[in-house]
């Protein structure tokens, strides 16, 4: 007898994730971003995509819910690209949560993917993935703080040279 | 005449896999029919359940995991379960067990199991250490005092039942079972003390000499050093020279070839185990130790046979040197 580990896309599984994902559009609704249950199977399936891609597995009902409720109100999303961001999200989050070794839990990563997005990234997800989250995983693997940059070392260098 | 009426077991304990004992249990109670294709649905399913609820604490509640670390924990809960299972002589009273009761609790009592484990392997180790015989081996000491206490430290049966975390370099003479985490590490503690015990018997002078004899560096090898002194020891017996000593000299290399050159296996295999007796009770060795030197010579015979064969029994039994640099 084996012990495989439970298949996402099972049938209850699947339909029990896009429940609560067309639950967040009482949340998001406010904001003008809703969700159909179509597009709502595409963020299910983009879950279970990004997780057997990078070797993760989940028991519980994922982050979906917790990311749209954290971007939903962010200036720079908006009906025609909702689907679509959030499905970037999805899969960017689990990639980092690999490259960031988990040492940082679900909800500070989805923080800092937020405060990001909406301030120095100005709603680009390839400045979100390609610059701050890379430079957030290099600093949790080599032990340094969450926000260090390189740029801050050169001017603490200058600044000694100049005292 | 013996009345006894002997209780018909369905599974052959001996069949089980000792190293994934609840899954061979599961498989072979499915195959006699003790449980049924919705009782190992439901087991699976308890199983996975237990999963979800230690990936959940093991991650401080963050909703994924690495598929490795959860195969990881998974394989943690299985020993864990497996280890209560154990505990039941017979393996029908373990699958009676499965049926009766649900797995976190067979969990709950597996895992204060391992506690119970890893206090008697922590007496045990202390009396060893305390006993070590005197050797300048480094492999010895170090992995004795340092290794094992490693284990004791690193050890965390919560999510890693089935790790020991140290490699074991000191190598027993006796093959352990191929079990693991603290299963592992309690074997291997009663497999050592055996033979520092065995080895106790004899002067630490005499054990250095013989070891020298052998390698000259041995003291840097990662030998087993206990199978050349009951080795030896047996040598001795059959050569007819002085055991205490170790020094089975060459005239008895000689003697022993001549003894045991027209022995067919059987015979050699009688002769030494009966050799190996005689040794035990030479120095009244306690049944458990006599039982391991018995099991010990099992394994001697076959070098034995060939290097008898070979006319190279000198290549087998080696002769006390006194090294140069001699031992404080």
């Amino acid at each position: 007898m084996k012990f495989e580990l439970i298949s996402l896309s099972s049938g209850i599984v699947q339909k029990q994730a896009i429940n609560e994902v067309i639950k967040c559009n009482e949340y998001t609704g406010p904001f003008g971003l809703t969700l159909t249950e179509a597009q709502a199977m595409e963020l299910v399936q983009t879950r279970a995509h990004s997780l057997r891609s990078f070797g993760r597995i989940e028991f519980g009902g994922g982050i979906i819910d917790k990311m749209i409720k954290a971007f939903c109100d962010s200036p720079y999303l908006n009906m025609r690209d909702y689907v679509e961001t959030i499905n970037e999200l999805v899969e960017i989050f689990y990639g980092y949560k690999n490259e960031t070794m988990d040492l940082i839990s679900d909800d500070d990563l989805i923080k800092f993917m937020k405060s990001a997005f909406d301030g120095v990234c100005h709603g680009s997800i390839d400045l979100l993935a390609g610059r701050e989250l890379y430079r957030l995983a290099k600093n949790l693997r080599f032990g340094l703080p969450e926000d260090y940059a390189e740029d801050d070392l050169a001017e603490e260098w200058e600044d000694e040279d100049e005292q | 005449m013996n009345n006894s009426i002997d209780r018909i077991q369905l599974i052959d304990r001996k069949a089980l896999d000792e190293e994934s004992y609840f899954l061979s249990l599961v498989g072979q109670a499915h195959d006699k029919g003790l449980l049924q294709p919705s009782d190992l649905e439901r087991i699976q399913y308890e199983c996975l359940e237990l999963l979800a609820r230690k990936t959940e604490l093991y991650q401080s509640g963050d909703s994924s995991i690495k598929v490795e670390t959860a195969q990881s924990i998974m394989a943690s809960n299985l020993l864990t379960i497996g280890l209560c299972l154990k505990t039941y002589p017979c393996p029908d009273d373990a699958v009676a067990v499965l049926l009766d009761e649900g797995i976190p609790e067979i969990y709950q009592r597996g895992r204060k199991q391992i506690d119970v484990m890893v206090a008697d392997a922590k007496i045990i180790h202390g009396q060893l250490t305390h006993r070590l015989f005197d050797t300048k081996n480094c492999f010895y000491r170090s992995t004795i005092i340092d290794g094992i206490n490693g284990f004791f430290k690193l050890y965390y049966p919560d999510y890693s039942a089935q790790e020991i975390h140290i490699t074991a370099d000191y190598p027993t003479y006796n093959r352990l079972p191929p079990v693991e985490g603290i299963e592992f590490i309690t074997k291997y503690l009663e497999a050592l003390s055996y033979e520092n015990q065995f080895c106790r018997y004899f002067d630490a002078k005499d054990i250095h000499y013989l070891l020298s004899g052998y390698e000259i560096v041995y003291q840097e090898l990662l030998i087993n050093m206990y199978g050349l002194v009951l080795l030896t020891a047996v040598g001795c017996v059959l050569a007819g020279t002085e055991v205490a000593e170790l020094d089975i000299t060459g005239a008895g290399i000689v003697q022993l070839e001549k003894r045991l050159s027209g022995m067919s296996h059987e015979e050699l295999a009688k002769t030494v185990c009966q050799a190996t007796e005689e040794v035990a009770e030479l120095f009244n060795c306690p049944k458990g130790l006599a039982e391991y030197m018995q099991e010990s010579a099992s394994l001697m015979i076959k070098d034995l046979e060939l290097a008898k064969d070979g006319c190279r029994l000198g290549s087998v039994f080696f002769l006390p040197e006194v090294p140069i640099i001699s031992m404080p």
